[in-house]
């Protein structure tokens, strides 16, 4: 007999809303789905390869006993039966939703999901600071008795919490009975990507700037929502409840998190609501003013994700249009009655293939971001160059649809000439710098590390073959290469790019560093009182410390013709520390100094060597310094009393708290 | 003639609020004393010296006392100077309608406080006992800060001494009770000063605000027995897992039936072995969450010190003649402050509004913390003739990690005042101390008419009190 080849995937059973619709008569078969999951090795926990879910619980001080996956009955029926009252079924629901999502990151980046922490390590009494590979993300389902469920980016991990509903007898909620943020699939969705987001871009939760926390919080909200056009049934229901309108009050797509929203105290609809307004009664309208005023993360977020279900919508109404017509002989009004079940699979069908789009631009567009200070806008132009990089030719208008969308709510570049998909596209730096001798010995330093003629090019070569192979996995349960390896490997590769900046001989290349956004020189910012706008100077000491924060070749294949290409990513970052003694801003910092952190995001093509992009956001930038200082400063109470509340550590326990 | 109103702000010499007003016009006049306190304990010689300069500046004349919240800070004095205090003639105690121990708000927000520092106590004891470190130490440190401004709970010491001076000749005598919206007269100065109440709030929800984004979504009493139910919450898993009972906490077949729950190091299973070593796993400590959830506690500790704050009573001084208004707002913060918009005077068409544009004396709220002046109602005060004065001890704030004194409040006070800004420790805000702003601060006694310093400056502080009369 032949053997029987490992499973491609495993299936669980789970919600795709959350426990209070699975009580309910109408939503109770769309609300229960299976989900699919790359097949892996599992022990009790589970415990895979990405995430090991740990149910303890600390004020009980007590485990609950973990799933076994590869049960044989429970393997037989598709995970275990759905039951709120299992702690089991718990650990299985945010073991799949947890594993859905990190494959569609690794899906969407063409690449591995890596997880490390800058950590301490004591050596021969030296104290020193350095990646280390964290093998998996934690899960806590159950870890606290709170109305709050947050990542941890200290312990790598995600603490989910329960508690007693409160609220009102409105929708389905029942005041007393238990809710568990572990059992909404948003919420598990929506953590997860903190981590995940935390896990590319370890920079982006500081909160330098007023976007950074809201586009965690925005991006997050995002990924949760375009997840579940996975559940073709789904979308089918909500199409022909709504009658193809996806900004109808019927629709339930746009809205997240509805038996936390009706268990808190003031009894909402649902946590948010992206779509369709319910209290307003009508559809969402784009509003540039709201992401003018707000400044509370999650209202700033939400401008984000209502501007990219904007952009769903347009292309979905433009997408659909002509069946429209063909099902209304012309009218694209819809009458009264059912629309017909033929017409209910075409929509569903563009609705899906939409999101599916969209979730890939939105994760990949990641890669096409600056390491640090992020704004919604540098995100617009990594969605734009995203885009054109994965589907030069585009038939959808995706591109366009979201140029469109983000202008409409006011969310667009401050520093361009035009708003043209030339001008938002991210740039190589002769495009933004011009030709120079500087940038000659930039673009030649470049090649000079990846080429043949670099002493270490077999070492180089070794460790890209090494991480490029992370592709050729068999799918069962001995993978090919591991992820701590293409940890150690990639690191092997930062340790090389970082001796680019090494040569000090050749005194042409003195100050290259700089068209990379980093500076290894004393830099004098010019700035501008805020209230006498008096010209001023602050001044960062020398510091010719960086780091080379992530090293990873990739494989990226274009969207129609299969053509790929292969890449390297590299993002650099330094931090300078500017003296604010006599200052405007003098009083407001620990010793009167500021932490300001600057570098780049720099793609090379590996067949040509040249730098393809860079996304650059320079140490030497008093426009940017005066922004962040200016931002620290007005917005210091809200880090008021962090010992008291134990939130240093924790920047997203707070603002989750509800 | 017209009237003037001269105010002291006593130096503690710690962090405290005392304030001693006269109003006067030819031989009429009338005292009110703001407030006793120190935040620390210890202060007694201090306090003495205060108490024995206002029974000499009082010399028998009848005193209103007014005490506008129950925080140490404002009303140790009356405890530590009692003998000195006890020979004045207090004619009337003011306090807030929360007081009144026929207000059932007031009962409310009295039983769930003494409630609240018999479990917060215990809290303490048990988290000290069990988890001592790190963050949680940093937490129960910071949580010291904070309780120490109601500690020994001794508000309650505090009125009856004031209710024992009060009825010492007339043993009919009740304190008055205030509530937003009363309006009447200065007695001794009928027709010359009006007294305006403005708060507290009498709305819960604005109780308890921090600021204008926090706990607006709590309605009504909810808030109260929020923190009330959190509080039992917390002790009663703490006694659980002090005693070893842990397994019960929060009711023993919740959230998951008990054959589900296995206490730790009770997994027999290799399947539930799995799960404990992977938490216990030496070197991974890093990743345990046993302590995360004791944030709860300081949460609580900044909800009882908030809701005590905007408690305060306060009052609003109008010169009728002039129009001009002195406001007094003890530590009311933002909701408190939020609530003044919506007050009806009685009798009246006077409005919150009219009376802080025409405010030219602030005390600025809660030593100027950054969560206790609301920008609109600054924004509206007499910039042309405002003047601001700030209890604060920016030594005792800084050890103790409060926002007070920073420099986006003394920024806004300055700009509003145009430097006519005064505060106990320095006197005057050495503007390039603190930052290199270009506009004014005063720094010299001159910059501000009508303000005395005793004793005089030079030498050098401290000085016992400043003094600065409105006329």
């Amino acid at each position: 007999m032949s053997k029987i080849p490992v499973p491609t995937h495993r299936y669980l059973k789970g919600y795709v809303f959350d426990p209070s619709f699975s009580s309910t008569l109408k939503y109770r078969l769309t609300n229960e789905v299976v989900y699919r999951i790359r097949w892996e090795h599992l022990e009790p926990g589970p415990i895979g390869e990405y995430i090991e879910v740990i149910d303890y619980d600390p004020i009980k001080q007590s485990y609950c006993e973990p799933v076994d996956l590869n049960d044989k009955y429970i393997l037989a029926r598709q995970g275990l039966d759905i039951s709120d009252d299992n702690p089991q079924y718990h650990q299985q629901l945010v073991y799949a939703v947890v594993m859905s999502v990190i494959g569609k990151f690794e899906k969407a980046l063409g690449r591995k999901l890596i997880f490390s922490r800058y950590a301490e390590i004591t050596e021969n009494g030296k104290t020193k600071y350095q990646y280390e590979f964290v093998r998996r993300l934690r899960i806590y389902p159950h870890a606290m008795y709170e109305q709050n469920a947050y990542y941890s980016p200290e312990k790598k991990a995600l603490l989910f919490g329960y508690f007693r509903s409160e609220g009102k007898w409105t929708a389905n909620n029942i005041p007393g009975i238990a809710i568990f943020t572990c059992l909404s699939p948003d919420i598990v969705s929506h953590e997860c990507t903190h981590a995940i987001l935390d896990s590319i871009h370890p920079y982006l939760n500081k909160n330098t700037n007023p976007d950074m926390l809201a586009f965690h919080e925005g991006f997050a909200d995002l990924i949760a929502l375009l997840s579940r056009f996975d559940f073709r049934n789904l979308i089918q229901e909500q199409i022909r409840n709504s009658k193809g309108d996806l900004q109808s009050q019927e629709n339930m797509l746009g809205n997240l998190a509805y038996q936390f929203g009706q268990a808190m105290p003031t009894s909402r609809k649902s946590l948010r609501s992206y779509l369709f307004n319910s209290e307003t009664g009508k559809p969402v309208e784009a509003d540039p003013a709201i992401y003018h005023s707000s400044t509370e993360p999650h209202e700033r977020g939400a401008v984000l994700v209502a501007t990219i279900f904007d952009a769903f919508s347009s292309l979905y109404n433009y997408r659909v249009a002509d069946l429209l017509r063909i099902a209304t002989q012309g009218t694209g009004i819809m009458t009264g009655g059912a629309i017909s079940p033929d017409l209910v699979n075409r929509l569903s069908e563009e609705a899906c293939k939409i999101a599916e789009k969209l979730l890939l631009i939105c994760i990949r567009a990641l890669d096409y971001c600056p390491p640090a200070d992020l704004t919604f806008s540098d995100y617009l132009r990594g969605l734009i160059t995203a885009d054109v990089e994965h589907n030069p030719d585009d038939e959808d208008g995706l591109r366009f649809a979201l140029m469109e969308a983000f202008r409409s709510w006011g969310i667009v570049p401050a520093d361009l000439n035009s708003y043209s998909l030339q001008s938002l596209l991210w740039q190589s730096p002769e495009d933004y710098y011009g030709e120079s001798q500087l940038m000659n010995c930039l673009k030649a330093a470049f090649k000079r590390i990846f080429s043949k003629d670099n002493p270490e090019y077999s070492e180089i070569s070794a460790s890209m073959d090494k991480i490029l192979r992370e592709n050729v996995a068999d799918g069962g349960d001995n993978t090919f290469n591991t992820r701590e390896n293409i940890f150690i490997e990639s690191n092997k590769l930062a340790a090389k790019v970082h001796k680019i900046f090494n040569d000090k001989s050749d005194t042409n290349s003195k100050g290259m560093e700089r068209l990379v956004g980093l500076c290894f020189d004393p830099i004098v910012y010019e700035m501008k009182h805020p209230i006498t706008k008096e010209p001023y100077k602050l001044n960062a000491e020398k510091r010719d410390v960086y780091q080379i924060q992530k090293c990873r070749p990739i494989i990226r294949n274009k969207a129609n013709n299969g053509e790929t290409s292969r890449q390297m990513i590299v993002t650099i970052i330094q931090k300078v520390f500017v003296d604010l003694k006599g200052s405007p801003y003098m009083g407001y910092f620990d010793g009167d100094q500021y932490i300001f952190r600057g570098g780049a995001t720099i793609i090379i093509d590996l067949s040509t060597l040249d730098i393809k992009f860079s996304i650059v956001k320079s140490i030497s930038s008093a426009d940017r310094l005066q922004q962040q200082l200016s931002y620290a400063s007005t917005n210091m109470g809200a880090n008021a009393n962090s010992a008291l509340l134990m939130q240093s550590m924790e920047p997203f326990k707070m603002v989750h708290s509800h | 003639m017209s009237t003037t109103a001269s105010v002291i702000m006593y130096n503690q010499q710690n962090l405290g609020d005392c304030f001693l007003i006269k109003f006067s016009n030819g031989d009429k006049k009338s005292w009110v004393m703001i407030d006793f306190g120190s935040y620390q304990g210890n202060n007694t010689i201090q306090e003495k010296i205060i108490a024995n300069h206002i029974v000499s500046e009082l010399n028998g004349d009848p005193l209103h006392i007014v005490l506008t919240h129950q925080h140490k800070d404002h009303l140790s004095g009356f405890i530590t100077a009692a003998d000195e205090l006890s020979q004045l003639n207090v004619s009337q105690v003011w306090l807030s309608f929360l007081d009144d121990e026929d207000s059932e708000i007031g009962k409310a927000v009295r039983s769930v406080s003494t409630k609240y520092w018999q479990k917060s106590d215990k809290i303490k004891k048990i988290v000290e006992n069990n988890f001592n470190d790190g963050p949680v130490k940093d937490m129960l440190d910071a949580k010291q800060g904070y309780d120490l401004f109601a500690e020994g709970q001794s508000g309650g010491q505090a009125i009856s001494n004031m209710l024992e001076w009060l009825t010492k000749t007339d043993k009919q005598k009740k304190p008055l009770f205030l509530s937003p919206g009363d309006v009447f007269d200065m007695p001794g100065m009928e027709g010359e000063v009006k007294v305006y109440v403005f708060g507290p709030p009498s709305d819960f929800n604005k109780l308890r605000s921090l600021d204008p984004k926090d706990g607006e979504d709590v309605n009504g009493l909810s808030a109260l027995n929020e923190l009330d139910k959190s509080g039992d919450f917390l002790l009663n898993a703490l006694e659980g897992i002090d005693t070893g009972n842990a397994i019960n906490n929060i009711g023993a077949g919740f959230p998951f039936a008990k054959k589900y729950t296995i206490p730790v190091g009770k997994t027999v299973t290799a399947s539930g072995l799995n799960t404990e070593n992977t938490y216990n796993q030496p070197g991974k400590e890093w990743r345990k969450i046993d302590a995360d959830w004791l944030s709860d506690v300081g949460q609580l500790s900044l909800h009882m010190d908030n809701l005590t704050n905007n408690t305060s009573l306060v009052l609003a001084f109008e010169l009728v003649k002039t129009g001009k208004v002195l406001l007094f707002v003890g530590d009311a913060q933002i909701g408190n402050w939020k609530s003044w918009f919506d007050v009806k005077f009685k009798d009246t068409d006077v409005k919150a509004e009219d009376l802080l544009r025409r405010t030219v004396l602030y005390k600025a709220g809660h030593h100027s913390s950054h969560n206790a002046t609301y920008k609109p109602g600054l924004e509206l005060m007499n910039e042309k003739e405002l003047v601001i004065m700030v209890p604060l001890n920016q030594e005792i704030s800084d050890k103790f990690k409060f926002l007070m004194g920073k420099p986006p409040m003394m920024e806004g006070y300055n700009r509003k005042a145009q430097g006519r800004m005064v505060r106990t420790d320095t006197i005057f805000q050495d503007a390039t101390k603190l930052q290199n702003l270009k506009f004014p601060f005063a720094n010299k006694i001159d910059d501000i008419k009508g303000l005395s310093i005793v004793p005089p400056m030079p030498p050098s502080p401290p000085q016992l009190y400043l003094k600065y009369e409105v006329g």
